[in-house]
């Protein structure tokens, strides 16, 4: 695969979209290349960067509803008069506003001067215009993630706590419910493990599950990158493996001596910038960078 | 009840005559259509403008609409072409050099130009890198720019994105995807924004 074909599949790669065939013709040329592996952990920090538009808060000028009405009035008035389906109905739309923004000014004052208090880089807001009918929301706790697994066996499944309207999506697809709690099934029937990306707030939280296949594998010892030692211990020792990691690195070699997976995933860690956590559920987290 | 079929059930209302239903309509989703006009602009003038046409055009097309697609991917749609045809009137307007002097009555004065980004104040609450992103979004075609605000701002899906912008699927993908690698091309010019 040349370096052309394989920047144009990134995006898919990252989404975790590849079919297993290219996505190791991916891997293979992503090792083969320093180049390219810079410029993907470059694609991989930008796309985050991207997610965090998302929490850029926008605030709605005043005058919208008002300027909304005055042109469907206009255009109202432009049509013949049969088609004139709503005279006068538009005013209310403008006043409706208007009187939301009574009720809620004096409220919306107070939580305006309490939002001026608050580290605007630590919060990554825009403020552009006062918003006076949105009340402003209790400060998010930091670093809160709302995605669990629950490991029964080897079961595995994925509890998301919906919150605002941010989309959850496993394997690149767009998993949407109107429940608060999304529980997600992550099957694997295959004889050998798979990588599966999991993503919320479009990409601003995204890890990659890595589920045990059927069979374990003989194989104790191997080079490759993070995610591909992340499959080895899951085909090694049966375990399900989270990886919470922000780029690749520099290919890992792994020789499997250990008794369990943690201990394994330890040794193969010493002095790499990675490091390996194992929950009560069974399932080894690894982080880095 | 769904907001699908709360926005299906006062569209058919509306499209019936009611016209509460479609101030409902309106009320419902004017901060969203807001949001991703300014996103488009940066320009809250521009964007309450954008989204009062692509209401009007709501509200014309209206009995059309047969509910095949979601009220907010039409909306999206909608939005979008307003917007695009915004840029296509403010390219044909005839341009004046900012240079030029302003003639008043107390003579020739210089000419103040409005930053539409807001006060160095409400720069200064910007972050770095989200600045940067901005910036660098700037310099992308208005498609690919509306691309990446839908998904990465808007959160919608590639599925919702290509039935917003009537582009089969695969196209959406290649099309994010290249603007994702422009994006990153141009902010790795600037080395910080990269460092952990």
């Amino acid at each position: 695969m040349n370096l052309s074909r394989t920047r144009e599949l990134f995006s898919s790669y990252f989404e975790g979209e590849l079919e297993p065939g290219l996505r190791q013709q991916f891997e293979a040329s992503l090792n083969a290349s320093p180049e390219l592996q810079d410029e993907f952990s470059e694609f991989v920090a930008c796309y985050g960067e991207l997610g965090k538009m998302a929490e850029e808060e926008i605030e709605v000028p005043i005058y919208l509803s008002d300027r909304i009405a005055t042109r469907l009035e206009a255009a109202q008035a432009a049509k013949p008069r049969g088609l004139a389906w709503f005279l006068g109905g538009f005013q209310k739309l403008a006043l409706g506003g208007l009187a939301t923004v009574a009720l809620f000014g004096a409220l919306a004052g107070v939580n305006i001067s309490q939002s001026e208090t608050k580290d605007p880089f630590q919060m990554g807001l825009v403020k552009v215009f006062r918003m006076p009918w949105v009340p402003a929301e209790a400060p998010k706790p930091a670093n809160v993630n709302p995605l669990e697994y629950v490991v029964n066996g080897s079961k595995i499944s994925l509890t998301y706590q919906v919150k605002d309207r941010q989309t959850l999506m496993v394997d690149g697809k767009a998993i949407r419910s109107q429940a608060d709690v999304i529980d997600v099934p992550l099957n694997n029937e295959n004889p050998h493990s798979v990588e599966m990306s999991v993503m919320v707030d479009g990409g601003n939280i995204r890890e990659t599950i890595v589920v045990p296949g059927t069979e374990r594998a003989e194989l104790t010892a191997g080079t490759g990158l993070v995610n591909e030692f992340a499959k080895a211990l899951a085909d090694k020792y049966g375990v399900p493996v989270r990886l919470t990691v922000t780029e690749l690195k520099s290919p890992l070699a792994w020789n499997f001596t250990a008794s369990n997976a943690y201990e394994a995933a330890k040794a193969a860690f010493d002095k790499t910038g990675y490091s390996a956590d194992k929950r009560e559920n069974g399932m080894i987290v690894i982080s880095g960078n | 009840m769904s907001a699908q079929s709360e926005d299906l059930m006062l569209i058919e209302r509306a499209q019936h005559g009611d016209r509460t239903s479609l101030n409902e309509l309106i009320r419902k989703y004017e901060t969203r259509a807001y949001q991703y006009a300014f996103r488009l602009t940066r320009n809250p003038e521009e964007a309450a403008d954008v989204v009062a046409d692509a209401f009007v055009r709501v509200y014309n097309a209206l009995p059309n609409f047969k509910g095949n697609a979601q009220f907010t991917t039409w909306l999206y749609r909608i939005l979008t072409n307003c917007y695009l045809d915004h840029r296509k009137k403010e390219s044909k307007r005839q341009t004046t050099s900012l240079d030029a002097a302003v003639e008043t009555n107390e003579g020739e004065m210089e000419r103040q130009v409005e930053d539409p980004h807001g006060t160095p104040e409400d720069d200064l609450l910007r972050s770095e890198r989200g600045r940067q992103v901005e910036t660098a979004l700037r310099t992308l075609p208005d498609y690919q720019r509306s691309m990446i605000l839908m998904f990465h701002a808007e959160q919608m899906s590639y599925e919702e994105i290509a039935e917003s912008l009537d582009l089969p699927i695969g196209t959406v993908k290649s099309r994010l995807n290249r603007a994702r690698l422009s994006l990153r091309e141009i902010l790795s010019k600037d080395e910080e924004l990269f460092k952990v």
